[in-house]
């Protein structure tokens, strides 16, 4: 591993200098060391901070730090950072920044300021406190610096819309007119400083009000913050000009197409070129070996490429390979097959308990009454809208990579050491995200445009069509969960025994189970091979379903009202401690029964929860903690005679902490729950031999605009906790809150998902 | 040699004419507002105007286009101003990751010819363009702004 030994100015300025620079792997910290002043253009190269530029007509350009994969994080975050600043909005452009970090004296990589990646709807919680300190830093040197042009002490001197006002006679000044003192505002105190958390940052440090550093905002200041703001990017989006990963290239790049092994942990047996190297402008044919022979897990599938002049020439040269598979061992695996072995597992010895408190087996004995049953879930694709691509160009000293991925800082990290190329010498560009899902954040496209890279010694931009995306994923795992609960004879949900037989992780941690005197969860291993990986709300996407719509069962079969059942379980306000993952702080990291019954009490009325409806209607309630936020969801629906469901409303409410963008959270609310309908309408992903068989859209057509309900309503709790996330807050509660309506229209309780034809018969 | 029009503008094509439009646009015309999202018309990613009409331009082959008239996203805006559609997307916020976005703006301006004034029925039923993120309700809004947008002289 190389690390950057000069720090020169000329590379500060490929840091922060303007559009044009892209990355970026250059230990700023040493600045700092180097003891050259600590004023703007000294450390931020001309910027007012790290995401701040003022430019000579007033406008201001807002860095963008993570991408954005339809979650509204390149509006969103700009927005804190204006927010603090108080920019006028309209004036503000934004870039989206390539990953910015450095390699630490022990080879460890740093990240610069925040994290930048995106994923367990963290973006907006990692990113809120730097983002508000470099808005607060860039608004303090404008002060500073008009406070001395004007005479006027920072007392006297008020922002609005990017410019200075002074108070005593309404006078205003461009923020713009102050910039080149503002660069040499020298600031007593500030510095970096490296916070360890789920990553490694180096974040900067403001002295504070009190030392002669800025103020930051308080809830309900400023402008911006709470305000509804369209997406910076629409006006791109829709005239076709924004840049997706897929749609960027290396000048004199080869597309390469991969005929993968389709069966999971097969290979390569043999394999025929010949027609395909006849096909014009098919460059060259390459065999694409596992990329990680180290690994245990999957990584890619081993294939053969055709690299090509053009994506159809090198569609036609793969059309015309020949290849004979090696199969692998996981050949008895189909659908049945994982079905069944998802039950096996269960009494094997390696099911193991995770969580236990109080006495169940007492607790069961002595329950009045016990509810026990299964619920089980296939597997879900991430149908990513843009194909997963990657573009790189390995040269001696150097790489370019252009991509769409949602971890940018990985690629670096991951490929420093393995294409002996320095950490520095990497220029990564990512383009806005065709939606991620968690699919992209995995590595094996950009292994393949490595290898291919180096084979050729060109830039490959490896293209992959929807079947690839399909067969070749890291998809969500099935699980069958066995679910026991006990009540007591006042009807006290006193005993609860949890089970995932799952490949991944059970996620069975929170409500009710901390809050139940005597519970226990366990998981089983089943010995499944087919790949899986992280599917938008990991885990909670399917836990949420089973546990809420399992509460929703004993509050029926106790004839109670599922909402006051649900208010009971949660009882009196108090944090419990909460075990799993969640992306706001340590300190955070309690589930909060006051702000879950908050957001449930808030749906229900914006619902009309206990209005009666029309006939052959219903209505269902759920709520779910996901990664930090809440969130409650109330579905109606209608079931025709011929079992046709039709979803016609869906009100929901969160508690996200402070809401930065109301428009964007709403987009996230819908979008969650559209996602949840297309899963439980449509995924199931099929399997024979070891392989996925299920190819495009013609196997999962997902949902369209006709099966979209007509009425949304979604609402956010007052709060004043720190922002969390919501980009996979409402699926959870989504599914089981259908689910809830559906029985209440029909009586029909739905246990196995996909719904496929169960309201037909 | 096939000749046809992109967005008013003469071009020739002397390469695969089994190769469909879409890669065409994308590669050749460098037009990378047209997107690939499935290959085999099923989710409308690629939707552009062939001849005033909506079509699904990953499986046209180029044969076919022989004194075509194409007209793609980029090809919307006249004279620096927006399509009526282009604008009510905008102030409807509609898109999240916004790849599908061009192809449902081209399906919307076909289906506001054959529908000036469509009704949510109509709407599902000639709508048929994916979109993953769901931005469904918004588009559904859209649509109905665009038309009076349209009605409006805009």
């Amino acid at each position: 591993m190389v690390i950057s030994k000069s720090i020169s100015r000329r590379h500060a300025l490929k840091v922060f200098g303007g559009t044009g620079a892209l990355i970026v792997c250059v230990p700023m910290g040493s600045l700092f060391a180097q003891g050259k002043g600590q004023n703007a253009e000294d450390l931020f190269g001309g910027k007012l901070g790290p995401f701040v530029q003022i430019n000579p007509d007033n406008t201001i350009t807002i860095g963008a730090p993570i991408p954005d994969m339809g979650t509204g994080v390149s509006t969103s975050l700009p927005m804190i950072v204006a927010n603090e600043l108080d920019a006028d909005w309209n004036g503000v452009n934004i870039e989206t920044l390539p990953p910015s970090q450095y390699l630490n004296e022990k080879g460890e990589p740093i990240l610069n300021y925040v994290l930048q990646s995106t994923g367990g709807s963290w973006s907006v919680a990692k990113a809120w406190q730097p983002l508000r300190e470099c808005g607060a830093l860039a608004r303090h040197l404008i002060l500073c610096a008009a406070a001395k042009a004007l005479s006027v002490s920072i007392k006297g001197l008020a922002t609005k819309n990017s410019h200075v006002i002074i108070k005593s006679n309404g006078n205003k000044y461009p923020y713009s007119q102050f910039l080149e003192a503002a660069k040499k505002i020298k600031v007593p105190g500030l510095g970096r400083k490296i916070y360890r958390g789920d990553n490694v940052v180096n974040r900067i440090v403001l002295p504070t009000a009190a030392e002669g550093g800025p103020t930051i905002k308080a809830k309900g200041e400023g402008d911006i913050i709470g305000r509804g703001k369209g997406l910076k990017a629409a006006h791109d989006i829709v005239t076709g000009k924004m840049e997706f990963g897929i749609d960027k290239r290396i000048e004199n790049q080869l597309y390469a197409q991969i005929e993968r092994c389709p069966h999971y942990f097969g290979d390569v047996k043999s394999f025929d070129a010949l027609d395909a190297l006849k096909i014009k402008g098919v460059v060259d044919v390459i065999q694409v070996p596992n990329l990680d022979e180290e690994g245990t897990s999957k990584f890619n599938s081993p294939g053969v490429a055709v690299l090509a002049e053009s994506f159809w020439a090198a569609k036609k040269g793969r059309d015309a390979l020949k290849i004979v598979w090696n199969k692998g061992p996981n050949t008895q695996e189909t659908n049945a097959w994982h079905e069944q072995e998802l039950r096996n597992a269960i009494p094997r010895k390696t099911t193991r308990t995770l969580d236990e408190k109080g006495d169940i087996n007492a607790a069961f004995t002595a329950a009045a009454k016990t509810f026990e049953e299964e619920y089980e879930v296939p597997f879900w694709a991430h149908f990513c809208m843009e194909p997963i691509n990657c573009a790189v160009w390995v040269k001696e000293d150097e790489v370019i990579a252009k991509l769409s991925h949602q971890f940018p800082e990985r690629i670096a990290k991951d490929f420093s050491q393995k294409v002996d190329i320095p950490f520095d010498n990497f220029t990564v560009d990512i383009g806005r995200v065709g939606g991620g899902y968690g699919r992209k954040g995995k590595i094996d496209f950009v292994s393949e445009a490595f290898f291919l890279s180096q084979k050729t010694g060109r830039a490959v931009k490896v293209h992959w069509t929807r079947e690839d995306e399909v067969r070749h994923g890291f998809i969500n795992s099935s699980a069958l969960y066995r679910i026991k609960a006990g009540v007591d004879k006042e009807g006290k949900l006193v005993a609860w025994d949890a089970l995932a037989s799952r490949k991944g992780t059970a996620w069975l941690e929170g409500f009710p189970e901390t809050i139940v005197p005597h519970s226990r969860l366990r998981r089983s291993y089943p010995q499944i091979k087919a790949p899986t990986g992280a599917w938008r709300g990991p885990g909670h996407n399917t836990t949420g379903f089973v546990l809420e719509c399992m509460i929703d069962e004993i509050a029926i079969g106790l004839g109670l009202d599922p909402l006051d059942f649900r208010l009971e379980i949660l009882g009196e306000d108090k944090s419990y401690p909460y075990t799993g993952w969640t992306a706001v702080p340590v300190e955070n990291k309690v589930i909060s029964s006051s702000r879950m019954k908050g957001v449930l009490r808030l749906a229900a009325e914006k619902a009309g929860w206990g209005h009666k409806l029309p006939k052959g209607y219903g209505r269902g309630i759920a709520s779910c903690f996901t990664f930090g936020s809440y969130a409650a969801i109330v579905v109606d629906v209608s079931v025709d005679e011929d079992g046709k469901l039709n979803v016609h409303k869906v009100t929901g409410a969160a508690d996200c902490g402070l809401v930065i963008n109301p428009l964007g959270a709403k987009a996230q609310m819908e979008g969650g729950c559209m996602d949840g309908l297309s899963a439980v309408l449509y995924q199931d992903i099929q399997f024979k031999e070891g392989r996925i068989t299920t190819g495009n859209f013609n196997d999962i057509p997902l949902v369209r605009i006709d099966e979209c309900p007509k009425k949304f309503d979604f609402h956010f709790v007052d709060s004043d906790e720190i922002p969390s996330g919501l980009g996979e807050i409402a699926l959870p509660p989504f599914i089981p809150a259908l689910m809830n309506a559906i029985y209440d229209a029909t009586g029909k309780r739905i246990r196995k998902l996909p719904l496929g034809n169960q309201l037909k018969t | 040699m096939i000749d046809l029009t992109v967005n008013g503008n003469r071009m020739v094509f002397d390469g695969d004419d089994e190769m469909p439009l879409l890669w065409y646009l994308r590669e050749d015309a460098k037009l990378h507002g047209t997107k690939f999202g499935c290959g085999i018309g099923q989710c409308g990613a690629c939707t552009v105007h062939v001849d005033g009409q909506a079509f699904r331009s990953c499986v046209i082959p180029m044969r076919g286009l022989k004194g075509a008239q194409i007209t793609t996203i980029e090809g919307l805006v006249k004279m620096d101003e927006l399509h009526a559609v282009q604008k009510a997307w905008i102030e409807e916020d509609v898109a999240q990751c916004g790849y599908c976005q061009a192809g449902q703006i081209m399906a919307t301006v076909d289906l506001l010819k054959k529908y000036p004034n469509p009704t949510d029925q109509e709407i599902d039923e000639n709508h048929t363009n994916l979109c993953r993120c769901g931005t469904y309700d918004r588009i559904r809004k859209a649509i109905h702004r665009a038309a009076d947008l349209m009605k409006a002289g805009n």
